[in-house]
């Protein structure tokens, strides 16, 4: 069971971010740097730990620890604003 | 509601003390009896709303969730008791807001402001060349008593923007007005879009397609700061200006003319048939914002099935067709699309990524 966006929540990408968008509700958060990268690794697949392995490689100047917890951090927010859901 | 729906909070008062205004602007969508007392106010005339027929109004406002007013007009200044109107929503402790061509004070003005400060104030202001701003408001003068009353705004901490009305794609205008803005201390400019309503008989989207009018849109997205806030449907400005997202909340408004009769905001004041009654006794609001037939009429055409792009838009439930009263006065109905957003979706301009479908491919 992986990690993806509810069927009313979207994830956009344009040049110059990034939004998670409730299209019911309008509720929005704009998305930068690894938080951005964290919803494109939001695909219903992926696993919490997968995304972190993910992140790990693509940002290694931050190191593991400082990425798991931007992770933690993050989806923790999404679920609280119930823009995640184990799928 | 009637219905079984649950009933919205009403939570802004758009107020407007008096219909008419000290200034001819060629550009103003309500169309506005002048006062012809240039830079005079005058007391309220009869059968006008009173400062203490607001305050019954707002007690019952509060019973159905109100949380804010916005004083408008016509010129709210006009009134020389507009500082008595202020105090009894300011006192209250709701959120005031107050949109004024700046050119007018009325004596104790700047006491309540003292004391009661607005959260903000909207100050229109059309160019920062003043012969120019003076011909479009067809009063000399206009220019340099708004400016000396956005210094007086900033010197007493008071928050307030510029607001600007454009007919044409003219960027060099809205440059200079941003630096103007910038000089000023405003927090932000605010640029709308002529109208082909009231006094206006030719809007900004009546001169030029629609391709054309996305591409001035783009370059005023890109080029300034996110302190200029173009009145467009969010489909067509980019991300990061759309934090929080800039929409009309029409379902939780209702306006207040002068004489104390309800209609959806200002509206009224063009289209006569969007009156809703007078809260002349008591228990009127509740009733009319419960049950009254334009509200129920608003409500479903705004939140239920709607037309395109509004159904394939991922801002069609927030947006709600950018500005209904707009919608209405083009075409009759309140649930009708932008006509932006209609032209761009026709002419396969409406931005790819602003598509609910485009959820499937990502």
């Amino acid at each position: 069971m992986g990690l993806g966006f509810p069927g009313n929540v979207v994830f956009r990408e344009e040049p110059e971010g990034g939004i998670v968008f409730n299209v019911d509700t309008g509720e929005m958060r704009f998305v930068e740097g690894v938080a951005r990268g964290i919803c494109r690794l939001i695909d219903r697949r992926r696993k919490r730990n997968e995304i972190l392995s993910e992140l790990e490689a693509r940002y290694p100047e931050i190191g593991s620890v400082r990425l798991a917890e931007d992770l933690d951090d993050f989806l923790s927010a999404l679920r609280a604003s119930s823009m995640l859901e184990d799928s | 509601m009637t219905d079984g729906r649950v009933l919205p909070p009403l939570k802004l008062l758009y107020v407007n003390p008096a219909g008419d205004c000290n200034l001819r602007c060629g550009h103003c969508w309500v169309d506005p009896e002048c006062s012809g007392l240039g830079f005079e106010c005058r007391g309220p005339l009869p059968g006008e709303i009173s400062p203490e027929h607001l305050g019954s109004i707002l007690d019952e406002a509060a019973r159905l969730g109100l949380e804010g007013v916005k004083f408008t007009g016509g010129e709210p200044l006009l009134r020389t008791d507009f500082p008595a109107f202020h105090a009894e929503a300011a006192g209250r402790g709701l959120r005031i807001v107050v949109e004024t061509n700046g050119t007018l004070e009325p004596e104790g003005l700047w006491d309540v402001w003292s004391s009661l400060p607005p959260a903000f104030v909207a100050v229109s202001l059309d160019s920062a060349d003043p012969r120019r701003h003076d011909s479009l408001r067809g009063t000399d003068g206009a220019w340099s008593r708004a400016m000396g009353f956005a210094g007086r705004l900033r010197e007493a901490g008071v928050p307030f923007q510029f607001v600007m009305t454009i007919g044409e794609p003219d960027l060099p205008a809205v440059e200079a007005m941003a630096r103007l803005a910038e000089r000023s201390g405003a927090s932000s400019l605010a640029v709308n879009f002529q109208e082909s309503s009231g006094r206006s008989r030719r809007g900004f989207f009546d001169s030029i397609p629609a391709d054309e009018a996305l591409e001035f849109i783009r370059r005023l997205d890109t080029r300034f700061g996110r302190n200029l806030i173009p009145n467009v449907p969010p489909a067509f400005l980019t991300l990061p200006r759309l934090v929080p997202l800039p929409t009309c909340p029409i379902l939780n408004i209702l306006g207040v003319l002068p004489d104390g009769t309800a209609s959806f905001c200002g509206i009224a004041f063009t289209r006569p048939e969007l009156s809703m009654g007078r809260l002349t006794e008591k228990g009127a609001l509740g009733r009319i914002w419960g049950s009254h037939p334009l509200l129920m009429e608003l409500r479903t055409a705004l939140t239920g099935r709607r037309p395109e792009p509004c159904a394939s838009c991922i801002y069609g439930k927030s947006c709600v067709v950018h500005c209904a009263m707009q919608s209405y006065q083009r075409t009759g109905s309140f649930g009708a699309p932008d006509r932006l957003c209609a032209e761009a979706w026709s002419a396969g301009l409406f931005p790819e990524s602003r598509r609910i479908a485009e959820q499937a491919s990502t």
